[in-house]
C-alpha cells in the first residue's frame, strides 16, 4: 500500500538506510569522506528531520508491505515555480517504485505541477525511465537532460545545489533531467495567480 | 552611527549608494569595502597581537555589559580566549535547539567554558516554532533577513538588551560560474550585512566580523601562506571546509582545543530552505548579480592600500 510517510514511519523505513551504496557506489571504499563520518545515520536523521517531519514542501510517498516500508520516494515542491523536484530514493523492492512515482505525480499535478527535475548518476541515463517509470507515466511525459556536473564538483545552478544535491559533492558525473507533461495532456491549465 | 562594527567601519557595505543601508528594489547594486592597514603597525604587529588589540578595542566601546555568543565552535572559542589573553572574562551564552540539533557543539560550549571558568548562559529556543508562529516573518521583513538562525541570534540578543558579540569568521568562498571559478572574500547581505542592520535599527552594539574587525588582522589572515597555498591550488571547497579552517586557525592560535566534525545542524537543511523561501517570499529579491564579498585578488590590494 503507498503512504504519504510521516514520523510514524520512522522505524519502517530505518531498513533502507543499511546499504553501503551510494550513487552506486560502495561509499566505505569509493567516497571521499571523513573517517568519523557516520554516513547512512546522518543520511537517515536527515531523511526523517527532512521529509518525515511535517514540512510544507518536503515529502515522501512510500510503498508500506506488512508494516515496513520497501521503498520510497521524496521529492520537494518548488515554491519559486510550477515545479517540483524528485530529491531521494530507496528501495529494496524495485516493483513497486513506479507505483510510487505515479502516486507522487498525481499528487503534484493535482496541485499544479507538471514538470520535475531529478538528478542521478551518468551511468543510469539510459536505464532511468525504463526503472522507474510507469507505462502510463511513460507515455504522457517526456524529457530532455538539462546539464551535467561532473564527479566531485560543485553545481552552478542554486536550486539543484541545494535541493537535488543537498550541497553535497557527489562522486560519479550526474546528469539534472527535467521530465515535462507532454503538451497535449495538458487539457487544463492550473491556475498561477490570484489575490 | 553608533557603533563599531569593526574598527572605525573600515568593513561597510552599500546598497545603491547607502552605506549600511536597506533594498528598495531588486536592482540596486550590492558593493563590500575594506579599508587598508597602516603599514608601519602591520609590520611590527602579528596576528595573536592584532586579536588581542581586536578584544581591547571591542571590550573598550562595549564594557561591562557585553555578551559574547559561544557556539562550541572554533570561531567563537578564539574570541572568548582573545578577552581572556587581556584580562576581561566575558558573560558567555550558548542557544540550545529544541530537539538537541546542535547538542554535540552545545556540550563543547558548556566544556569550554568550564575550562575557562566563564559563565555561560544556555538559551532553550524552538526554532521551528519562530518560524511557524511567524516571528521569524515579520522579524526578517523589518531587517531584510530571510536566515532563520540569524535571525534566531538577533531575537535572542533583543531580548536581552545587551551589547553582544557574535564573532563571525572570514569566511572564504570559492565562487563557481559557466565561465571560470575565482576565490572571493566573503560578505553576505542577507546575513552578515543583516547584523549591521539589525544594530542601527534597535540601537544595540554588535560585532559579527570578529576577524575582519582590523585591517591588519584580515590581511594577515590572507596572506597567510596556507591560505594562498590553497586559493592558489585548484582544490575544490577547502577553504570552506571547516576542518581546513580550523587546521589553519590552530596553526595561527594555537590554544585552541582540538574539534570533531559534528553534524547535528545538517538535520535541518530542509527546515532551513524551507524557511528561507518562506521568510523570503515577503520580502524584495535581489534580483542583480553583485558578488557577495570581494574578489581575493581585489581585496589583497584593497587591504595593502594600493587599490583604486
Amino acid at each position: 500500500m503507498i503512504e504519504l510517510l510521516d514520523s510514524s514511519h520512522k522505524d519502517a523505513v530505518k531498513h533502507l538506510f543499511s546499504s553501503p551504496r551510494y550513487m552506486g557506489l560502495d561509499y566505505k571504499k569509493d567516497l571521499f569522506l571523513e573517517a568519523d563520518a557516520e554516513f547512512m545515520k546522518i543520511a537517515y536523521d536527515g531523511f526523517c528531520d527532512t521529509y518525515l517531519s511535517n514540512l510544507s514542501n518536503f515529502k515522501a510517498y512510500g510503498n508500506i508491505d506488512a508494516g515496513v516500508v520497501t521503498s520510497y520516494i521524496a521529492f520537494y515542491e518548488s515554491t519559486e515555480s510550477a515545479e517540483w523536484f524528485w530529491t531521494q530514493i530507496r528501495s529494496k523492492d524495485r516493483m513497486s517504485i513506479p507505483d510510487i512515482l505515479d502516486t507522487v505525480i498525481s499528487y503534484n499535478e493535482k496541485h499544479g505541477r507538471y514538470k520535475f527535475y531529478s538528478m542521478f548518476s551518468a551511468r543510469y541515463a539510459r536505464t532511468y525511465r525504463r526503472l522507474t517509470f510507469s507505462k502510463d507515466v511513460s507515455e504522457r511525459y517526456d524529457f530532455f537532460d538539462e546539464f551535467i556536473v561532473p564527479a566531485k564538483t560543485k553545481c552552478f545552478y542554486q536550486v539543484p545545489w541545494q535541493v537535488l544535491f543537498n550541497r553535497t559533492l557527489v562522486p560519479v558525473d550526474s546528469i539534472v533531467r527535467c521530465t515535462f507533461l507532454k503538451q497535449k495532456y495538458r487539457e487544463i491549465l492550473p491556475i498561477g495567480g490570484g489575490l | 552611527m553608533t557603533t563599531n562594527f569593526t574598527n572605525n567601519n573600515h568593513l561597510s557595505y552599500s546598497i545603491g549608494n547607502q552605506e549600511f543601508g536597506y533594498r528598495s528594489n531588486g536592482f540596486e547594486k550590492f558593493t563590500v569595502k575594506v579599508g587598508s592597514i597602516d603599514k608601519d603597525h602591520y609590520n611590527s604587529s602579528s596576528y595573536v597581537r592584532e586579536l588581542h588589540r581586536t578584544a581591547d578595542l571591542v571590550y573598550n566601546e562595549f564594557g561591562k555589559e557585553m555578551i559574547v555568543f559561544l557556539s562550541g565552535g572554533t570561531d567563537s572559542e578564539i574570541v572568548v580566549r582573545n578577552f581572556l589573553d587581556i584580562g576581561i572574562k566575558p558573560e558567555c551564552v550558548a542557544i540550545r535547539f529544541k530537539d538537541d540539533y546542535n547538542l554535540p557543539d552545545i556540550l563543547e560550549a558548556v566544556e569550554i567554558a568550564k575550562e575557562l571558568d566563564l559563565k555561560l548562559h544556555i538559551i532553550d529556543f524552538d526554532v521551528k516554532d519562530f518560524y511557524y508562529s511567524g516571528q521569524a516573518i515579520d522579524f526578517g521583513k523589518e531587517i531584510q533577513c530571510t536566515q532563520v538562525t540569524y535571525l534566531m541570534v538577533y531575537h535572542n540578543i533583543l531580548k536581552m538588551g545587551r551589547p553582544a558579540v557574535m564573532g563571525g569568521e572570514a569566511l572564504m568562498t570559492r565562487g563557481i560560474s559557466p565561465q571560470g571559478t575565482n576565490w572571493y572574500y566573503t560578505f553576505r547581505e542577507n546575513e552578515d550585512a543583516s547584523a549591521m542592520r539589525f544594530s542601527l535599527k534597535y540601537n544595540l552594539p554588535l560585532v559579527n566580523e570578529w576577524f575582519s574587525y582590523t585591517p591588519e588582522l584580515l590581511l594577515y589572515y590572507l596572506e597567510d601562506v596556507e591560505i594562498q597555498k590553497l586559493v592558489a591550488e585548484k582544490y575544490n571547497y577547502k577553504l570552506s571546509s571547516v576542518s581546513t579552517k580550523n587546521g589553519i586557525l590552530r596553526r595561527l592560535y594555537p590554544s585552541i582545543r582540538p574539534k570533531i566534525k559534528t553534524h547535528g545542524f545538517e538535520r535541518l537543511l530542509g527546515f532551513n530552505y524551507e524557511a528561507y523561501k518562506g521568510i523570503g517570499a515577503n520580502q524584495i529579491k535581489r534580483l542583480e548579480p553583485s558578488l557577495d564579498g570581494i574578489p581575493m585578488q581585489q581585496i589583497l590590494l584593497m587591504l595593502r592600500g594600493e587599490h583604486d
